[in-house]
């Protein structure tokens, strides 16, 4: 039996990016296979919701497979089909002396000497991380396309915002954003973002929390670094309203690690859409190897493993697959590797490879993280709403971007969920009588009323910031494979090195002096604290500062006007192979300050436009 | 001690160290039925027996006429006589520690003794006792990833707390109980 | 968190009951012209009865957990057999004939307005209560007035032939999708209507005066019914199926346009394989929750079924077959010859309730030993245990509406009981028992809104109300692929 079926194109990666481009030809008509590492879109959220319930540490990886808790499946990346980066392999513990994230047989990723931990994360099922997106929908700031050219730091984009800008009207429909026009007008004045005229989001905004009213009566009209600091609504992936048969918004508080109801957009609406057209075929459990290329230097096949159950070898095969066009969009760490993998002797630096920029400039938004207690008898009720609804957007941009990176500040409805793992840290301490949290300083061992009391006046005060910290490109930040390390399949795993540049590093030290202001215009304690036993630790000035992920993996294969500094076109299509695209968030070439799944989303649909026009018009 | 004994003194007793009444901790009507949940986990982590010792404790300290207050603060706090030989109320503090920790987080974390580490991770003991977890309810708020409430009611601080658990009863000085009625109202509206 | 005292209902329901002849609802705000008498509501006896009187709210016996259990199921029951009773061609109840007693019969819920009859294309008020709209054009001429049309899907938000928020259809043994309805009684169709909540304008006009949608509650004292939704579930009787084993129905059934395939319309006998009855009571502002289906669909996860049983929704020569997961993608009717979905029951019927269905099923059999309302079974009935405040939930018959406040935002489930609570016709994929993402009517319909947003008082009804003015032209959804 013939393994294969032709398909007009083969998509590797049933994220956002994949799934977009997919319902968008199989609208057209076109024949589409898409190949999934991990398993399929499950016909409910039963297992995945019922992971998280379980998972002690309920970190964001808790509700997917393979799991991170589950005593039946092997921790050792080696003994995993699928494994990927979690972020408990980011904690203090140590294994032997040896931290998690160094000890290869916990970490996915392997590390070269001196790098620092990469923050975030990424998942390998249909659907992808935007399972576990907060669903913030920013667009990126004009500049942000040409920061080489206005401040001297990065590089420019090969296009710019106003060629984005009909792509960010269309990613909006496509996720389904709330927002408030109003207010966008406004922020207009500090971002410099143009709307088209007439523009309007598919639903109303999602109304701000307590927590954001309270800190916007307390800093709006303040100033830092001689610019305004305002609390704005945020554009949000999350329903107001009824809206693509999902339900609204019920303020689960579990954007992250998972939606229990749908409410917020992943990529399985869109998925589902694809398939509906009944063009599309989704492999499930099919692992992308590597591209092979013909002699004229086009990618001739896909080479897959299918494997039939997770974390097995039994019965998993290797096949390949042909299409027209072939589209990587495997997420930032394994699209690189996927490339990388595909070295032979005439290609001996990978696929797409020609610019030796595959696998560089892996970036995030770095993020530091400030929390603070509100003053006795000011509760602000957090624990409640979407993860946030609400930031400070009106420093993403100034001046001082030739000196220090930018950031823009999310507020955060989880109390201290995130910084301390609260409410169970400050429960625990005021049981035990100890002072983890910092919030049982005489460390009193309460009971009955008393902690009940207690627990409630400092529960209901809590607050933190999350400061989205523009990383700077740096060549040496870095994708490669390891000379040693597999996973269960074989498949050569991601060796990562990564550093944070001074210019990053200030960021940093500015989001520190931000949030002091903040908390001090608010009346509200900081309790920020580094604690420099955690691996995300680099300082600055003697400084030292924690550093976290914000979930943002980009960069490693970047879109530029040169082939010779660049692995994509404009039109996210290898300079070196005409038949290959490279899309999701590997093309970003400076990150700015957006979160980055809108403009994954707005270059997708980009990018199908421009797989259309690249394949023979359907007879 | 019957079954029925055992229950009774195991809400009475939980009651006591939580603080939380029991028309919270095991309503009436109590389709849940966490209260048998966390019973059998006791029975489960620390054996029949120690259970059947701090339940006795706890009746023969009510019988005593203690109040709740002092009921939990004897327990947790365990005077200087010796006690009977077997019992260690060093052990039975911490286990009382352990029944607290479940009502208000739905895990399980293991009692340690003194010079001991804590448990911190502890286990999770259900999906029910997850979501049943009362420091959500004490903050006025919900486990993440269970609300029961209506889109946009984060905008407006949260209602008081339910009845049974007593904030009002003896508020710390300065503290003034949040309620919905006490809190000024929202303002910096962007919509 | 407000608890009501069972056993102060229990006091309520001791009230004498209402007269056995009809007894029409309070008037109806936007209801004109004819409508098919309304069936009876009254204080329910506290066991099964053969009786077309609808009971109007729970007759609460017990302040135990299972006594009250019991004394929901009793309610569904008397429900299930008040809703089935026979109606006259004119669509009235027939109080003289018994409930299968001439064989199979119309029924009272099917006399009432279909969801497609109220929200219609460009948000057109509905035609008076119980009159039904055209049926698609590829229906015409087929039918003839007072014929059934199932699956009307405008291209509006639900299809109905795909189960809650796209989670699949369902595909009978034979290949056959099944097909969904949902009607709703007259004083639900009149604050509807009364408040011109059948289109988005109506809707926003509704919100924007500070309303909240709040239907009538039933109640005993005042022999009050409340706001009622029926939803069936059918499938195309055929091959391996017994006829004398179904409520039927003569209907065209309607599929419509999909990718190569044009619309299509053909008259086909449906049975009845699922029915929910929602009703907002007093008692219960969360609204009580009673779930049947024919005896047939599928054994219980598990179960060693007995060599030659037949399910409508089981092969058990299917071996390996995928449990309780939709067909892969594209979902179409027209698609012939698609794999049967392979259904289990996760959570098993509770003994008392098997019971109660046997106690029903001889009722039944004793008017007629060949009903076919013997083959219906009460999965479970779902109702708080800490009901809301009738006081904040329940408005006034003929009063004005209920306003928004906090209170509203912060109402909860009422903690239901049982926890979870499934349909293996209506819930199939969505069966369980984690929190929050398994079927429970109470938990997931507690989150349905109108277009606005804004809480929908437990239906999923009014997010199907269209624009009355066409929206400005969107920029195309495909508009970067010409």
């Amino acid at each position: 039996m013939p393994d294969e079926k032709t398909y007009d194109v083969v998509i590797v990666g049933a994220g956002i990016a994949g799934a977009i481009v997919a319902e968008r030809l199989g609208r057209a008509r076109k024949r589409v296979l898409i190949l999934e590492a991990g398993p399929g879109i499950p016909p409910n959220r039963n297992d995945y919701m019922q992971s998280f319930y379980m998972a002690s540490a309920k970190v964001v990886e808790s509700p997917y497979p393979p799991p991170v808790e589950d005593p039946e499946t092997p921790l050792d990346p080696a003994l995993q089909n699928t494994p990927r980066p979690t972020t408990l392999t980011l904690s203090t513990q140590k294994m032997n002396g040896v931290p998690l994230w160094r000890d290869p047989k916990r970490s996915y990723f392997l590390y070269k000497d001196g790098s620092l931990p990469f923050g975030s994360t990424y998942e390998r099922v249909a659907g992808g991380t935007t399972w576990h997106w907060v669903g913030t929908c920013l667009r990126l700031l004009p500049t942000d396309f040409k920061e080489r050219s206005d401040y001297g730091v990065g590089v420019d984009w090969p296009i710019t915002y106003e060629d984005l800008m009909p792509w960010y009207d269309e990613a909006e429909k496509v996720i389904g954003v709330a927002g408030d026009q109003a207010t966008e007008d406004i922020l207009s004045q500090q971002t410099g973002i143009p709307y088209g005229i007439g523009h309007q989001f598919p639903m109303r905004g999602i109304p701000p929390s307590y927590l954001d009213q309270t800190l916007s009566q307390a800093v709006d009209g303040t100033t830092f670094d001689n610019l305004p600091v305002l609390v704005s609504p945020t554009p949000q992936g999350r329903n107001s309203q009824p809206y693509q048969n999902r339900r609204v918004c019920e303020g689960n508080t579990n954007c992250t690690p998972i939606c229990p109801i749908q409410a917020k957009y992943d990529s399985t609406v869109t998925l589902g859409d694809a398939l509906q057209t009944g063009f599309v075929d989704l492999q499930p459990q099919s692992v992308a190897t590597r591209l092979a290329v013909d002699g004229d230097g086009r990618i001739d096949h896909v080479e897959y493993i299918q494997y039939q159950k997770p974390n097995s070898r039994e019965g998993a095969v290797t096949k390949t697959a042909r299409g027209t066009l072939y589209v990587l969009a495997a997420h930032a760490v394994e699209t690189p590797k996927i490339l990388l993998n595909s070295a032979t002797d005439c290609l001996p630096n990978g696929v797409a490879n020609s610019s030796d920029q595959v696998g560089r400039n892996l970036m995030d938004h770095t993020t530091y993280l400030a929390w603070a207690l509100m003053p006795e008898g000011r509760p602000v009720y957090p624990y409640r709403g979407p993860i946030s609804t609400s930031g400070i957007e009106s420093l993403r941009t100034g001046p001082f971007r030739s000196q220090r990176a930018a950031f823009r500040i999310e507020i955060g409805n989880e109390g201290w969920n995130w910084p301390t793992g609260d409410p169970y840290t400050t429960t625990l301490d005021l049981i035990n009588g100890t002072n983890n949290g910092a919030l049982n300083p005489e460390h009193h061992r309460l009971y009955g009323p008393a902690l009940v009391n207690k627990l409630n006046d400092l529960l209901t005060r809590e607050f933190r910031l999350a400061f989205l910290v523009e990383q700077e490109p740096d060549p040496a930040c870095r994708v490669t494979l390891s000379q040693t390390y597999t996973d269960h399949l074989g498949i050569p795993r991601p060796e990562i090195n990564y550093n944070l540049t001074e210019y990053t590093r200030l960021g940093f030290q500015a989001a520190d002096r931000a949030a002091r202001q903040i908390f001090a215009s608010a009346g509200a304690q900081p309790f920020t604290t580094c604690d420099k036993h955690n691996p995300g630790t680099f300082e600055l000035d003697g400084t030292p500062y924690n550093y976290y992920g914000a979930g943002h993996v980009l960069g490693t294969y970047r879109m530029g006007a040169s082939r010779a500094a660049s692995v994509v076109d404009r039109l996210q299509r290898s300079w070196d192979h005409d038949n290959l695209f490279l899309i999701g968030g590997g093309v970003f070439p400076t990150v700015g300050t957006a979160n980055p799944t809108l403009t994954i989303a707005a270059l997708s649909c980009w990018a199908a436009q421009s797989i259309l026009s690249a394949l023979p018009a359907t007879a | 001690m019957s079954d029925a004994a055992r229950m009774e003194s195991f809400i009475g007793l939980s009651q006591a160290l939580t603080g939380i009444s029991r028309s919270v901790l095991a309503p009436d009507l109590d389709p849940i039925d966490l209260k048998s949940t966390y019973l059998q986990t006791l029975d489960q982590q620390i054996g029949p027996p120690a259970t059947d010792a701090l339940l006795q404790l706890y009746v023969d300290l009510k019988q005593q006429g203690l109040s709740d207050e002092q009921i939990a603060q004897t327990i947790l706090e365990p005077p200087l006589p010796p006690p009977p030989a077997g019992i260690d109320p060093v052990a039975q503090a911490a286990q009382a520690r352990s029944i607290m920790k479940m009502w208000l987080l739905g895990s399980w974390y293991m009692p340690t003794l003194p010079g001991q580490a804590e448990d911190l991770s502890g286990t999770v003991i259900s999906a029910n006792a997850y979501t049943g977890g009362l420091a959500w309810t004490i903050a006025q708020a919900h486990p993440m990833g269970y609300s029961e409430l209506s889109f946009g009611y984060w905008a407006t601080p949260s209602p008081p707390l339910p009845d049974g658990i007593p904030v009002q009863q003896t508020p710390p000085p300065q503290v003034v109980v949040p309620s919905a009625q006490t809190q000024p109202s929202a303002g910096g509206d962007h919509a | 968190m407000r608890r009501i005292a069972w056993s102060v209902a229990l006091a309520l329901a001791c009230l004498a009951a209402a007269g056995g002849g009809l007894q029409g609802p309070a008037g109806g705000a936007g209801s004109t012209g004819a409508s098919p008498p309304a069936p009876a509501c009254g204080t329910p006896p506290t066991s099964i009865t053969l009786s077309p009187m609808v009971p109007c709210d729970v007759n609460a016996t017990s302040g135990t957990l299972q006594g009250l259990q019991n004394d929901f199921d009793v309610y569904s029951w008397n429900s299930f057999i008040a809703l089935n009773w026979p109606v006259s061609a004119s669509g009235a109840v027939e109080p003289g004939v018994k409930i299968g007693q001439n064989g199979d019969n119309p029924t009272v819920w099917e006399t009432w307005s279909e969801s497609s009859d109220i929200f219609l294309a460009g948000g057109a008020p509905p035609p008076p209560f119980g009159q039904h709209t055209p049926p698609p054009a590829a229906c015409q001429n087929l039918y003839t007035p007072g014929m059934r049309v199932v699956t009307q899907i405008g291209k509006t938000l639900l299809e109905e032939d795909v189960q809650p928020f796209k989670t699949g259809p369902l595909v009978d043994q034979n290949g056959q999708y099944t097909r969904f309805e949902i009607t709703v009684n007259e004083n639900m169709f009149d604050t509807i209507v009364g408040y011109q909540l059948y289109n988005q304008q109506g809707q926003q006009a509704y919100a924007s005066a500070g309303n909240s949608v709040q239907f009538l509650c039933g109640s005993n004292p005042t022999s009050q019914v409340g706001a009622i939704m029926a939803k069936a579930a059918w499938k195309v009787l055929g091959k391996g199926d017994n006829p004398g084993r179904f409520h039927k129905v003569q209907a065209l059934v309607y599929t419509p346009d999909a990718k190569d395939l044009k619309d299509r319309c053909v008259l086909q006998t449906l049975g009845m394989v699922g029915l929910h009855i929602a009703h907002k009571t007093t008692s219960a502002p969360q609204w009580i929750w009673s779930s049947f289906e024919q005896v047939d669909n599928a054994p219980d996860q598990g179960q060693v079924e007995p060599a030659g049983s037949h399910f409508n929704y089981y092969n058990a020569g299917c071996k390996g077959c995928p449990v309780n997961e939709p067909p892969p993608r594209p979902w179409n009717a027209s698609i012939p010859g698609q794999p049967a979905t392979q259904v289990e029951r996760v959570i098993p019927i509770a003994p008392s309730t098997a019971q109660l269905n046997q106690t029903a099923a001889a009722l039944l059999r004793s008017v007629n030993p060949a009903s076919v309302w013997q083959y219906y079974e009460l999965i479970s009935t779902q109702w708080p245990t800490q009901p809301a405040a009738a006081s904040t939930f329940c408005p006034p018959p003929g009063g004005p509406p209920v306003k928004k406040s906090p209170a509203l935002l912060n109402e909860t489930d009422g903690n239901p009981a049982p926890q979870f609570l499934a349909n293996a016709t209506l819930e199939t994929y969505i069966q369980g028992s984690v929190p929050n993402v398994s079927s429970s009517c109470i938990r997931c319909h507690h989150a349905a809104t109108a277009t606005t947003g804004d809480t929908a008082d437990f239906t999923y009804l009014l997010e199907r109300a269209e624009s009355v003015i066409a929206p400005p032209p969107a920029p195309s959804t495909s508009g970067g692929m010409q």
